[in-house]
């Protein structure tokens, strides 16, 4: 902690600030648009749901470019706007374009295959494109992504999945995404102003409650029941009950742990958290449509990483409108979502706090360092700026909307790409990359059994009971505001 | 940049070269499957603390107290309304 850095250091040779920066200028580029009507956003590429190939994917405003234009223009300017966050964190830009040019067309493969009506069309949806039958599998274009990358990053050649992995950054752009995503809840926070603070405010309880409660009885198992060393305990307990990869690495940071030490469990985390993003949604989807909000709340609170959190609530969200669309019920889209991505956003934001807090009492009565002091700027250097860049994100469009400085109609039109089109993009890009980066041989390694199998108890016993019981108890009753 | 602020990624190429030149100075064979976590559990260099029995206890005992008052605030306040 002796080390001095400025406030500002990071700002742009990391990950997170970078999400911010992209996402931030996305949402400027739509406001201009949506205060002067000049259409600097319908260039986003968009991928509806199709049974006539030549109408799988389009420009985002109908007639302002070709769809083959549209998915150009995309693929270039956002391959510019991160070569230059890439150039700028230091990566090998060269490789960095190629390895980001192969995961943007694989995923725009498999966006279209996921859309295909057969596949994802709801009964309603049936109609509209003359077909008999569908899956009505919501949220099969994430699956699809995700088992795709799964199987490149296990069973391709070693070189080719390494080399990917060089632009395969699931948790940048699921930042990117989440930025995106706060100008959605500004755009649903001036149609249902009351039913979003009280989204926020839920979900912060439920994650103040949940916080206090995970992380000293998933440390207490590590201790007591798997005998763990303390910085391997308390780095498993932040991974397995705060944010998985940014929590181990804070508390590691924190408590001064070797960095071999949230590194090796930061692979466990990714491993865990594709289980969890393939079952949870599906489980709660088949026994808890009753209560959609606290299902999503739940997600957050038991889904260890912001990816395969944005990820697992996205699924939900289709999952639970497309099977209440089958009886005849229309949630409004998003809601969901965003009450699975409400918790995580506050976890994340306790993360600065609580690494700070083990900062303290790893300084002052564990290790006793004599005349070391933990200065409390560490709460600012610990705290994830994206979101920042999500709440500025959603006042400034709430704020410009109430104010009646731009109309309604205006924001839609100059933001519905950024957090339709572009934020479900970057979704679909997590998910291919959170494929590629997950190496299931992680958990085959001799010697994580013990760290693996304190992991999943901690998970099992404690995180997911406890997170579903809170998420539950501050949002049960809360249902989404049905589609105009 | 400290090790905190690293990526995985960057921490895991780190970590690859350094064994790689440990082994180089005949010190230590890389190895690139088996990950060493027997100190992981080592429970005699690192015997349970009074102030551990404090972290969990004042953290889970906080827990529990701000679960009931929030739970109540919330359902006075907040989810009646739904």
């Amino acid at each position: 902690m002796a080390e001095q850095r400025r406030w500002y250091a990071g700002m742009l040779s990391t990950e997170d600030w970078w999400s911010v920066w992209i996402g931030l200028f996305f949402v400027l580029l739509g406001l201009l648009a949506a205060a002067t009507s000049v259409d600097l956003t319908g260039w986003i590429v968009k991928f509806p749901k199709w049974v006539d190939i030549s109408k799988s994917f389009a420009a985002s405003h109908k007639g302002l470019m070709s769809p083959v234009s549209s998915l150009v223009v995309s693929y270039v300017l956002f391959s510019v706007v991160t070569g230059i966050g890439a150039k700028c964190m230091k990566w090998d830009l060269t490789k960095y374009l190629i390895a980001w040019s192969i995961i943007f067309w694989l995923t725009v493969i498999f966006y279209i295959i996921g859309q295909n009506g057969y596949i994802c069309a709801t009964s309603l949806d049936r109609k509209k494109f003359g077909i008999d039958y569908s899956l009505s599998l919501g949220g099969a274009c994430y699956i699809i992504a995700l088992f795709a990358g799964l199987f490149i990053g296990n069973f391709t050649p070693k070189r080719f999945r390494d080399f990917l992995k060089g632009a395969a950054k699931p948790e940048w752009f699921i930042k990117v995404a989440i930025v995106c995503l706060g100008t959605k809840l500004g755009l649903k926070a001036i149609e249902a102003q009351g039913f979003a603070v009280h989204l926020v405010l839920t979900g912060c309880c439920a994650t103040i409650a949940a916080y206090l409660l995970f992380w000293p009885l998933a440390y207490a198992v590590a201790r007591k029941g798997f005998k763990l060393t303390r910085e391997w305990a308390a780095c498993m307990a932040s991974a397995v009950s705060i944010c998985g990869v940014s929590a181990a690495i804070a508390t590691g940071g924190a408590i001064r742990a070797r960095p071999i030490v949230p590194v090796m469990i930061s692979s466990l985390v990714v491993v865990f958290a594709v289980f969890q993003l393939i079952v949870l949604p599906i489980a709660f989807n088949a026994v808890w449509t009753n209560e959609p909000i606290a299902a999503g709340a739940s997600l957050g609170l038991t889904v260890k990483t912001d990816g395969a959190d944005a990820a697992a609530g996205a699924i939900l969200d289709e999952l639970m409108r497309s099977k209440m669309a089958a009886q005849g019920v229309h949630w409004d889209e998003g809601w969901i979502l965003a009450s699975s991505i409400m918790t995580k956003i506050w976890i994340d934001m306790f993360i600065g706090i609580w690494a700070f807090v083990l900062a303290v009492v790893w300084v002052y009565y564990i290790e006793r360092r004599p005349g070391e002091t933990v200065p409390k700027s560490e709460i600012w250097f610990r705290f994830p700026k994206f979101v920042l860049g999500y709440f500025v994100a959603w006042f400034l469009v709430m704020g410009l909307g109430l104010a009646d400085m731009i109309p309604f109609e205006g924001l839609e039109f100059g933001m519905k790409p950024i957090e339709g089109s572009m934020r479900k993009l970057f979704f679909m890009l997590t998910f291919t990359s959170i494929g590629i980066v997950t190496d299931f041989r992680e958990l085959a390694k001799e010697g994580l059994g013990r760290l693996a199998a304190a992991k999943a108890v901690a998970y099992l016993v404690i995180v997911l009971p406890i997170g579903i019981f809170i998420g539950w108890l501050f949002h049960h009753g809360m249902m989404p505001p049905t589609a105009p | 940049m400290r090790d905190e602020d690293k990526t995985k990624e960057q921490l895991l190429e780190e970590l690859t070269a350094l064994r790689k030149e440990l082994a180089e100075m005949g010190e230590q064979k890389p190895k690139t499957k088996q990950v060493d976590l027997k100190e992981a559990s080592d429970e005699a260099e690192d015997p349970w603390l009074p102030v551990e029995t404090k972290l969990v206890v004042v953290s889970v005992t906080s827990g529990v107290v701000a679960l009931v008052v929030l739970a109540i605030l919330v359902h006075m306040f907040l989810l009646g309304g739904h």
